[in-house]
């Protein structure tokens, strides 16, 4: 008898719940810090040129980071930042390789940041770099005081586990700022969403002049007539970022708050033109883990021919 | 045991203190947690007095979309014959980011002015200070050949609102910038 028929009619939802932490085997830990390095690699790139920084934000409130930008430092320092992304894919402790990353980046986007328009982009990858830097001087000073890592992790598999915890962490925080917020009448309003829907068309339209961005002309309308049809898109959206903490909890729902939470920035992205293509990027990487489907799936296909 | 008593409360706290550490421990996602309470609630606490509360990078409370109201605006660039600008071609700028900087200038001015003063219902002249402030903050990045070709900007902005059952839209100039 198996396990979920010993537990009864919802042993299977118990199953599906039960917390089961995620130990990556070294070559998954291996491909999974290549993912997530690849998609920091994009942010070491192209040259910022801020001389100022008018409307500080983050340590800029406090010190002026304007000299980051200068090219005399921004470019070694990109460069030092990639090649050390390189080493951490290699296995170079973190607390090394990633002080570089972690925190230039911080600096320099803290910069962009300051100049008045807030961008919520390239905050997931800072945040990730940050947790997995912590990871790992976590892991140096446990090693020190001779103490093991929660769940008997090793330091990769912390890195990784706070890192995922880090991009669900953002969807939750999201969906309390909106209910928060709003006063609890988000839903409620969530029709005018369409009129943002005609903002973010136009935008992106009289942007670049390319006509392919006006297009669902005829949505807007439609949905300010039926707020329900709104309410229903929401109705999926808010419950699936409030919930995103679950992802954190096993294999199985973080493939299905990965996807489910893929599909969410697709659809707003056909909607809105807004694109969080460094989230999508992360889901994939950190939360669906495609590698490690294929090969589980792989394995067992073996064993039953077998 | 009675609350009331002293001891007892002191007690009763103790007790519930250790719950609440004993709970905390137990938790698998500890780091999750306390972002949360950090970005949702520490960062929001700390910067409610600034013009982007909530944000520090690279900590975030994500408000974009958190609230709806039957209107809302954006911004664009035109020439002096008032034709649309690709102005991402032309300073390597999205929209969204020259709309971000008209916020914050408008709320800036809103500050200065203190008192009951609203960013929604600023006078034109007011929204004309803050585009002209948003053009000369965006004129170094243009391409020069290309702006000087042109002889200079305007900013316009166009309010979207729900009324009578139609959405309506209003265009404003709020900005004019020309090449010396």
């Amino acid at each position: 008898m198996s396990e979920t028929k010993k537990a009864g009619p919802y042993g299977w939802l118990q199953a599906l719940w039960m917390f089961e932490p995620m130990r990556h085997a070294r070559w998954e830990s291996l491909l999974l810090r290549l993912g997530v390095a690849w998609i920091a690699w994009w942010t070491f790139t192209g040259d910022s040129a801020f001389t100022e920084q008018p409307f500080p934000n983050g340590v800029a409130i406090w010190w002026d980071l304007t000299w980051l930008s200068e090219d005399r430092v921004e470019g070694p320092l990109r460069e030092l930042a990639r090649w050390s992304l390189v080493a951490w894919v290699m296995g170079v402790p973190a607390v090394i390789t990633l002080l570089v990353p972690t925190f230039f980046g911080i600096g320099l986007f803290t910069l962009k940041n300051s100049q008045g328009a807030i961008g919520h982009s390239f905050q997931v990858v800072h945040l990730c770099l940050l947790v997995m830097w912590l990871a790992s001087l976590w892991s140096w000073i446990a090693r020190w005081r001779k103490k093991a890592l929660p769940y008997g992790f090793t330091a990769a598999q912390l890195e990784l586990d706070w890192a995922r915890q880090a991009l669900a962490a953002g969807y939750v925080v999201s969906a309390i700022t909106k209910l928060v917020n709003s006063g609890g009448l988000w839903f409620r309003d969530s029709h005018y969403f369409a009129l943002h829907l005609i903002k973010n068309n136009d935008m992106k339209f009289y942007g670049t002049l390319e006509g392919g961005s006006q297009q669902l002309e005829w949505l807007p309308q439609l949905m300010m007539q039926n707020p329900m049809l709104s309410q229903l898109f929401f109705g999926l959206a808010l419950p699936l970022e409030l919930l995103a903490f679950m992802g954190c909890r096993n294999r199985r729902l973080a493939l299905l708050f990965g996807l489910s939470l893929m599909a969410f920035h697709y659809s707003v992205k056909q909607l809105t033109q807004l694109d969080f293509a460094l989230n999508v990027q992360l889901l994939l990487v950190l939360m669906v883990n495609p590698v490690w489907w294929v090969k589980s799936a792989g394995e067992s296909l073996i064993m039953r021919r077998g | 045991m009675l609350l009331g008593s002293s001891g007892g409360v002191g007690d009763d706290t103790r007790i519930m203190g250790r719950r609440i550490i004993q709970w905390w421990r137990d938790q698998p996602l500890k780091m999750l947690w306390g972002l949360v309470i950090l970005t949702a609630g520490v960062v929001p606490g700390l910067t409610r007095g600034t013009a982007k509360p909530g944000e520090f990078y690279p900590f975030s409370n994500f408000p974009m979309y958190s609230r709806f109201s039957a209107s809302t605006y954006y911004v664009y660039v035109t020439d002096l014959t008032d034709q649309p600008v690709a102005i991402t071609w032309l300073t390597g700028k999205v929209l969204s980011n020259l709309k971000k900087q008209y916020d914050s200038e408008l709320r800036e001015m809103k500050d200065v002015m203190g008192g009951e003063a609203r960013v929604e219902t600023m006078a034109l002249e007011q929204r004309v200070q803050a585009g002209e402030k948003v053009l000369k903050w965006l004129v170094p990045f243009a391409h020069e050949a290309d702006l000087a070709r042109l002889g200079g900007l305007r900013l316009k902005q166009v309010n979207i609102t729900w009324q009578q059952g139609a959405i309506q839209k209003e265009m404003l100039a709020v900005g004019e910038y020309r090449v010396p």
